[in-house]
C-alpha cells in the first residue's frame, strides 16, 4: 500500500507573527505536476496535506533508495511578495509543518521584484 | 563581556548563514527553533525515537558550548554560531520543520550533555558514520543502536563515553517567568491571569484565538485558546501550558507587544516622504530626521529579517548605520551606510507597503 506523509503551511508575515489569511497555496511534484492548491485559513494555515511517499524502510538504513518525497511550495498573495520553496521534504507517516515568513509589497512595487526561493538542501546522510 | 559562570540556555542564538569569514546574512531565532532546524536538517524524522533524542542531545550540547565558550564572540564575530557543516552544524533558514523532532526538542530543550566533573556542555562531535566517519556519534549508527532497543543515553555512552545529562537546565532571560509547573483546565490564580492577558493580545497574530475573561480561571474557553495557540505553532496541541507553550506564548507576546509599541511611536512621528534634496544622514548625525530614518528601520526590521532591529533615539549610531546596511543589502543598494535620497526613497516605498499592508490585516480582522 501506498504510503504517506502530511505537509502543514503557516503563512505570516514580521517577527510578530502575523498570520496572512487567503493566501494560495501551490504543491507540485518534482516534475511540477500539481498535487495540491490550498488557501490559508485565518490563522494562516493550510493542511494537512497528504503526499504520497516512498516506503519508511528506504530511510532506515543508507542508500536503500529514495527516502522521502520532495515538492515545491508556491505562495501567492497580492499584497505580498511571492514566495517559492524547493526541495521541501515529505517523508512517510510523518507531518512536516513549513512557516513562511510573507513580506509586504512595497508602497508602489516593480514588477520583477515579487517573489523569492529557498532550495532547501536534503540531509547529507 | 563578563565571562558566563554557568551554562544556560540562551532565549535566542545568532546564526551566521556561511562560513565565518564569508560574507553572509546573521539571523537571530530563538534556541529551540534553532534545534529544532538543525536536527530537521541533519537526521531522518523516521528514525526511531532513542536515535533522535541522542542527536538532539548532541546538537543542543554543540550549540551550548559554543555559546558557553564565546567560541565566536570571542573572536570578533557578531554571531554565536555559524550554518556551516565544516565548522559547525547545518541550518537552512526558513526550512521545513518535522513535527517528531519538533515535539522532542520541545521536550529536551533545556537538557545538555557534559563530562563528569566538568560545567561547560560537551563539544559533541557527530558525523554521518557511512561516507564520513569522525571521533563521535555516527547518525547512521545511533539509528542502527535505536533499532537493536538502545536508549538514548546508551547511544550517548557508546560514542562519547562517561557523559551525563544536564536536565532542566537554567535558562536566559525568562526563567523567573514560567510558571514552574503546567498550568491546565481547572487552575486558577495569578499565572492563568497572566496567561489569559497574553493571549488576548495575541488575537491580533492569531485572530481565531476567542477574547478570554481576564479572570483568572482556566476554564474551557481558555483551553481552547491555547490549543489554537498550541496549532498555529506546532507544539502538541493539549491545551495545557508546560514550558515549551509558555515559552511560545512569552515570546510571541512580545513580539506583538514591540509592534504594538511600534504602532504607537508611529503616531507621534511624522515620517516624511522624501529627504531633502542632496541631503544625507551619517553616522554622528541627530535630530528629527534620524528619529524618522530610525522608526522606518525600526518597523521594517519587524518584517526584513536582513534589517537589525534597533531602539530610536535620534541619535545615528553603529546600530542605526548597520540597521541602514542591513536594508541597503534587501533592497540592493550601495552598501554605504550613509543615507541618500535615494535610500530613503525606497525605505519610505517599503515602510508605506508594510504600514498598509498591516491596516489591512487589521480591517480584515475586526
Amino acid at each position: 500500500m501506498q504510503e504517506q506523509g502530511f505537509l502543514t503551511i503557516r503563512a505570516f508575515t514580521s517577527s510578530a507573527y502575523l498570520s496572512v489569511p487567503g493566501a494560495v497555496v501551490v504543491v507540485e511534484d518534482e516534475s511540477g505536476q500539481l498535487l495540491a492548491l490550498r488557501s490559508t485559513d485565518q490563522d494562516g494555515l493550510a493542511g494537512p496535506i497528504a503526499i504520497d511517499t516512498p516506503p519508511k524502510e528506504n530511510s532506515l538504513r543508507p542508500e536503500a533508495g529514495p527516502v522521502c518525497c520532495s515538492v515545491t511550495l508556491r505562495i501567492r498573495h497580492p499584497r505580498f511578495e511571492g514566495m517559492t520553496l524547493q526541495g521541501v521534504q515529505i517523508f512517510p507517516q510523518v507531518e512536516s509543518f513549513q512557516p513562511v515568513q510573507l513580506v509586504p509589497l512595497a508602497a508602489h512595487p516593480a514588477a520583477w521584484d515579487r517573489s523569492s526561493m529557498l532550495r532547501i538542501q536534503a540531509q547529507a546522510l | 563581556m563578563a565571562p558566563i559562570v554557568t551554562p544556560y540556555i540562551p532565549f535566542r542564538i545568532t546564526v551566521h548563514l556561511d562560513k565565518p569569514d564569508v560574507y553572509a546574512e546573521n539571523v537571530t531565532v530563538s534556541f529551540s527553533d534553532y534545534v529544532k532546524n538543525v536536527a530537521s536538517s541533519e537526521v531522518y524524522p523516521t528514525w526511531g525515537e532513542s536515535a533522535l533524542r541522542a542527536n538532539i542531545l548532541a546538537i543542543t550540547s554543540f550549540a551550548l558550548n559554543r555559546v558557553y565558550t564565546e567560541f565566536y564572540r570571542s573572536r570578533g564575530y557578531a554571531f554565536d554560531i555559524t550554518a556551516s557543516t565544516a565548522y559547525d552544524q547545518k541550518f537552512i533558514y526558513g526550512r521545513t520543520i518535522f513535527t517528531p523532532i519538533s515535539r522532542l526538542v520541545d521536550e529536551l530543550y533545556d537538557d545538555y550533555l557534559r563530562r563528569p566533573g566538568f560545567l561547560e556542555p560537551l563539544a559533541a562531535q557527530f558525523c554521518d558514520g557511512h561516507t564520513v566517519t569522525c571521533d563521535g556519534l555516527s547518525q547512521w549508527g545511533s539509528e542502527e543502536l535505536s533499532q537493536q532497543g538502545y536508549s538514548a543515553n546508551q547511544i550517548l555512552r557508546f560514542y562519547y563515553g562517561d557523559v551525563e545529562i544536564v536536565r532542566n537546565a537554567r535558562q536566559q532571560n525568562i526563567e523567573s517567568s514560567y510558571p514552574g509547573t503546567p498550568l491546565r483546565q481547572g487552575d486558577r490564580g495569578q499565572d492563568v491571569r497572566t496567561l489569559q492577558i497574553s493571549l488576548n493580545r495575541i488575537r491580533r497574530s492569531l485572530p481565531a484565538i476567542p477574547v478570554l475573561d481576564e479572570d483568572g480561571i482556566f476554564g474551557p474557553k481558555t483551553k481552547a485558546a491555547v490549543q489554537n495557540f498550541q496549532r498555529a505553532f506546532n507544539l502538541t496541541q493539549d491545551g495545557i501550558v508546560g514550558r515549551a507553550t509558555w515559552n511560545y506564548i512569552v515570546r510571541v507576546y512580545v513580539a506583538v507587544l514591540r509592534l504594538s509599541e511600534l504602532d504607537s511611536l508611529g503616531q507621534r512621528i511624522f515620517v516624511g516622504r522624501t529627504l531633502g534634496d542632496g541631503e544625507t544622514l551619517q553616522q554622528g548625525d541627530r535630530g528629527d530626521k534620524v528619529l524618522q530614518l530610525q522608526y522606518m528601520l525600526s518597523y521594517l526590521s519587524s518584517f526584513l529579517p536582513e534589517v537589525p532591529s534597533l531602539r530610536p533615539d535620534a541619535i545615528f549610531g553603529p546600530a542605526t548605520q548597520a540597521s541602514v546596511e542591513g536594508f541597503q543589502r534587501f533592497a540592493s543598494l550601495p552598501v554605504t551606510g550613509i543615507v541618500t535620497e535615494r535610500d530613503w526613497d525606497a525605505m519610505y516605498e517599503e515602510y508605506a507597503g508594510a504600514s498598509r499592508t498591516v491596516a489591512l490585516l487589521g480591517e480584515a480582522r475586526s
